[in-house]
């Protein structure tokens, strides 16, 4: 998860003809660990304006959402160690899809609630942003799943997986539904080059500008765990997660995982980032139609062909 | 199969855990000292004029609205997907109805500007 | 088809919810028309379906009986003469067609349903989507001061009612363990009534119904409410909401509570004494006629609630019974209000306010037909032989006098005669003083003729009150 850090940084480095952290550590990787040391050991400002008990509170609940999402993706297929079922995961939830898009939408809550206990302009316009950027792109992230769902017929991330498995990944099957998708996770996550919420260059740094230290950290963590889960999601419902020929699931999953992540980093790297009057005309004048296009598309062929 | 919650319980608490122990572990070695002109909003090198929690822009009421609205559509959606099959012709008729009237409140809100976002 | 005249009125609120969003600004007028025409349609389906076999709906969330077909009148017809008001006062103002039609639709969708529903669940989703069409009614003139006033308070009152009403709902379902009307009468029926938890549950149900249809401690929201919205939606809501209140009023608690009705029998006794006591005593103070006209719909409540506590289940086809007195004079009460509030639409429409008496001087000499007929009503109203307002009382009294609250009846003839002082204050005004205002009246064909049918029938229904006595009666049956 820390690395995901040291292998941004080096991507987007030799992305741009540079090298990237290398000096800490061999080719760099103790940076992070270094970086970690030094949050620890920052002052932890909190602004006279600020709420007692939501600026503290925010960066966590950030955290404690996109930690507690990740819990339902599968690694594995279930194993049976001494008779007793072993999922291949954390846990394998009949509603997993239902409760990782819940359980993911309540990140939003420290993203807003840290921009407006901030107690600062910057803080609350970068709160609101990525409230009402979370909202929008959620909703386009729901409909391209509900039709993920619909061609698998269960909720369950194994499932999904399981139908994938035995037939063609639904990148096949579904590709409007991955393209939209891809879009709404970048979004979601709040990355490149749909960082609005964060965007240095007018917000100062959005919704943590008041934030330092460690509570900083948080947040900053918390975005690389749902870019990790969004990846892991992709890789998931779209090729086939952890199913793969010679390898074990495990490896499977990493590789695919990894290479969704290469894309976040890529993405980062190449694109400009949005107006936000196009941000949300995109998602509301063109993605919400085409989801629902898709997903009445998708009805009127499963009920034909099944 | 509602042992599988016991490890989204631990998964969850352990989150919980990390998130708090770190911020224990920071507590207890970082510096503190606080002083008024540092507790100050950021505000690039010019002292801050009024106060945040100002009034602000109703659009992103309107937004939460048709969010509420959509995403609401979208939680029914879930379980239709699931029982498709079961539901046959039925659940597509019934489901167009329901999307068909949805669609007549987006296409009014877009109509009247609730999108445009400039 | 079950629910037909709902499905045609779903269609038409959505329809005129996309021509609104499309069609140029000054073809929005020819919505009227459109408006006229579905309403008329579902009638028709309606009356159609008068006298088949009760049917339900939805899993049995939603049936369809007499009972349902005469509230569905009374919606339509509602829904009919206030589309007639309407146009001369919106363009004056310069109000949105469109809006003002679909929410109307809407509205008038969630008061048939409050009327079919044969559940909890269904009644409780029907007042909400009735009442939230109903708070944007009342807020449509958004650039005056007042309307919004009105909206606001009619809004947070009434979602604060809607809490009461649905933990009301939630205890009701808590002791018996039913949603469904029928069956929750089925388990109050076999079990013990001196629950304490079902005094309860009456409370809480009489204190969310009763804001709903303003009885006296709830009814605060009331006259401010009425002055400020735009009149043709004070009109709908002083007719519409409130009748579809006492349709959820009956289906609670005749339907589904009628085995506890000697627990709450003497409660709305009491309600409707208070009610009608206080609003007419304050009615007489008012110097703006909406708000003198609010007070009067309080009044009204008051009667009508009458019929309720009046009310002996299973007695239903009785010639005096409580529960089609109350019809009837729901269905007396819509004509005489809806053609009271017109002819205030119809002086306003002119005018900066033209809300107050003084705007009504000598208007017997300006506009002989408009002042015959606002006479017309406000007797009506006071209750005299042989309009249709006298019949509607007589029934009420009897059936009080029937079911021995004789101080019930009493109490309500006194009242009649006190709401008479400010109802003949309205034609002493428009006969017996002058004025030097030369200010035009509005004409348009609309209103002319919604007022034309508004006197008719407020004459008729007294003249030949048989007939439409005879249509509450059979609308009771389901009971």
């Amino acid at each position: 998860m820390a690395y995901m850090t040291w292998f941004e940084r080096r991507v987007i480095g030799r992305l741009q003809v540079r090298l990237g952290p290398n000096r800490v550590g061999i080719g760099g990787l103790l940076q992070p660990l270094a970086d970690a040391l030094k949050l620890f050991f920052k002052e932890d400002v909190r602004p006279a304006r600020a709420d007692r008990i939501l600026f503290p509170l925010a960066p966590a609940i950030s955290l404690f959402a996109a930690l507690a999402a990740f819990a339902v993706i599968p690694f594995g297929p279930t194993t049976r160690i001494a008779g007793v079922e072993v999922p291949g995961g954390i846990a394998n939830l009949q509603v997993g899809l239902l409760y990782l898009v819940g359980i993911s939408s309540l990140g939003v809550y420290g993203l807003v609630l840290g921009g407006w206990s901030s107690g600062s302009k910057y803080s609350l316009i970068g709160g609101l942003r990525a409230a009402a950027q979370v909202v929008s792109y959620e909703l386009i992230l729901g409909l391209a799943l509900v039709s993920v769902a619909l061609v698998a017929g269960t909720l369950s991330l194994e499932g999904v997986v399981g139908g994938q498995a035995n037939g063609l990944p639904y990148v096949i099957l579904q590709p409007v539904a991955f393209l939209l998708y891809l879009v709404a996770a970048v979004a979601e996550t709040n990355r490149a080059p749909f960082d609005l919420p964060e965007a240095d260059t007018e917000l100062v740094a959005g919704y943590h500008t008041e934030y330092g230290g460690m509570r900083f950290a948080m947040f900053f963590i918390a975005e690389y765990v749902n870019v990790i889960t969004v990846s892991a999601l992709a890789a998931t419902m779209f090729f086939a997660g952890w199913s793969g020929p010679f390898l074990p699931g495990p490896h499977w999953l990493f590789i695919k995982m990894l290479a969704f992540l290469f894309l976040f980093v890529w993405l980062r790297a190449t694109l400009p980032r949005l107006r936000y009057d196009q941000l949300m005309r995109l998602s509301w004048s063109v993605l919400l139609p085409l989801a629902l296009i898709n997903l009445l598309a998708t009805a009127v062929v499963v009920a034909v062909t099944r | 199969m509602p042992t599988n919650y016991i490890g989204i319980g631990l998964f969850i608490l352990v989150g919980m855990g990390f998130t708090g122990a770190t911020f224990a572990a920071a507590a207890l070695i970082r510096p503190s000292n606080p002083n008024p002109i540092k507790l100050e909003p950021y505000e690039c090198g010019v002292p801050g004029v009024g106060d945040a929690r100002d009034r602000f822009h109703i659009r992103y009421y309107v937004l939460a609205m048709l969010y509420l609205v959509f995403d609401l559509e979208v939680v029914f959606l879930y379980p239709w997907a699931v029982q498709y099959d079961k539901l046959g012709l039925f659940g597509l008729m019934e489901m167009l109805v329901f999307v068909a009237i949805l669609l007549i409140g987006y296409f009014y809100a877009w109509k009247k500007g609730a999108l445009d976002w400039v | 088809m079950a629910v037909l005249p709902e499905v045609v009125v779903t269609v038409l609120a959505m329809l005129l919810l996309l021509l609104d969003a499309v069609l140029p600004e000054h073809r929005k007028s020819g919505l009227t028309w459109l408006a006229l025409l579905g309403f008329v349609v579902a009638g028709a389906f309606n009356l159609y379906q008068w006298g088949s076999p009760a049917q339900s709906a939805y899993g049995g969330m939603v049936g369809a009986d007499n009972f349902t077909v005469f509230f569905n009148t009374l919606f339509l017809a509602t829904a009919i003469l206030v589309v007639l008001m309407a146009p001369a006062y919106l363009r004056e103002r310069a109000l949105p067609f469109g809006e003002f039609y679909s929410l109307l639709s809407f509205a008038v969708l969630g008061m048939m349903f409050t009327a079919a529903s044969t559940d909890l669940i269904s009644l409780f989703v029907s007042i909400e989507l009735m009442v939230i069409a109903v708070y944007i009614l009342a807020g449509l003139a958004r650039r005056e001061k007042r309307s919004n006033e009105a909206s606001l308070k009619y809004f947070l009152l009434g979602a604060f009612a809607s809490a009461i009403l649905v933990y009301g709902m939630s205890w009701l379902y808590g002791i018996t363990g039913q949603t469904n009307l029928a069956k929750i009468a089925g388990v109050l029926k076999a079990t013990s009534l001196d629950n304490p938890l079902l005094l309860m549950t009456i409370a809480l149900l009489a204190v969310g119904v009763g804001f709903k249809v303003a009885l006296v401690p709830f009814h605060a929201w009331t006259p401010d409410a009425y002055e400020g919205a735009p009149t043709p939606a004070t009109a709908f809501m002083s007719v519409g909401p409130k009748a579809a209140a006492f349709a959820a009023l009956l289906r609670i608690f005749i339907s589904a509570m009628g085995p506890a009705q000697p627990d709450y029998s003497l409660l709305f006794a009491i309600l409707a004494v208070l009610t009608m006591t206080l609003a007419n005593v304050v009615a007489i103070q008012q110097n703006n006629i909406k708000r003198m006209l609010a007070y009067s719909s309080i009044a009204h409540s008051g009667y009508i609630l009458v019929g309720l506590a009046a009310a002996q289940p299973g007695a239903g086809s009785d010639q005096v019974a409580g529960i089609p007195a109350l019809m009837f004079y729901l269905f007396v009460y819509t004509f005489m209000t809806l053609g009271a509030f017109a002819i205030v639409a119809y002086v306003q429409a002119g005018q900066v306010t033209g809300e107050s008496f003084d705007d009504y001087r000598a208007l017997g000499r300006r506009a002989p037909m408009t002042a015959i007929a606002m006479t017309l009503f406000m007797l009506s109203l006071t209750g005299v032989p042989p309009l249709a307002g006298f019949f509607g009382k007589a029934y009420l009294i009897l059936a009080a006098v029937h079911s021995g609250m004789a101080w019930l009846a009493v109490a309500m003839a006194v009242n009649s005669a006190i709401s008479a002082y400010y109802y003949l204050r309205v034609v002493v005004v428009m006969y017996m003083s002058d004025t030097t205002e030369r200010v035009p009246l509005y004409r348009s064909p609309f209103i002319h003729s919604m007022l034309a049918v508004a006197s008719l029938a407020t004459f008729f229904v007294g003249v030949f009150a048989d007939p439409f006595l005879r249509f509450a009666q059979g609308a009771t049956l389901g009971f």
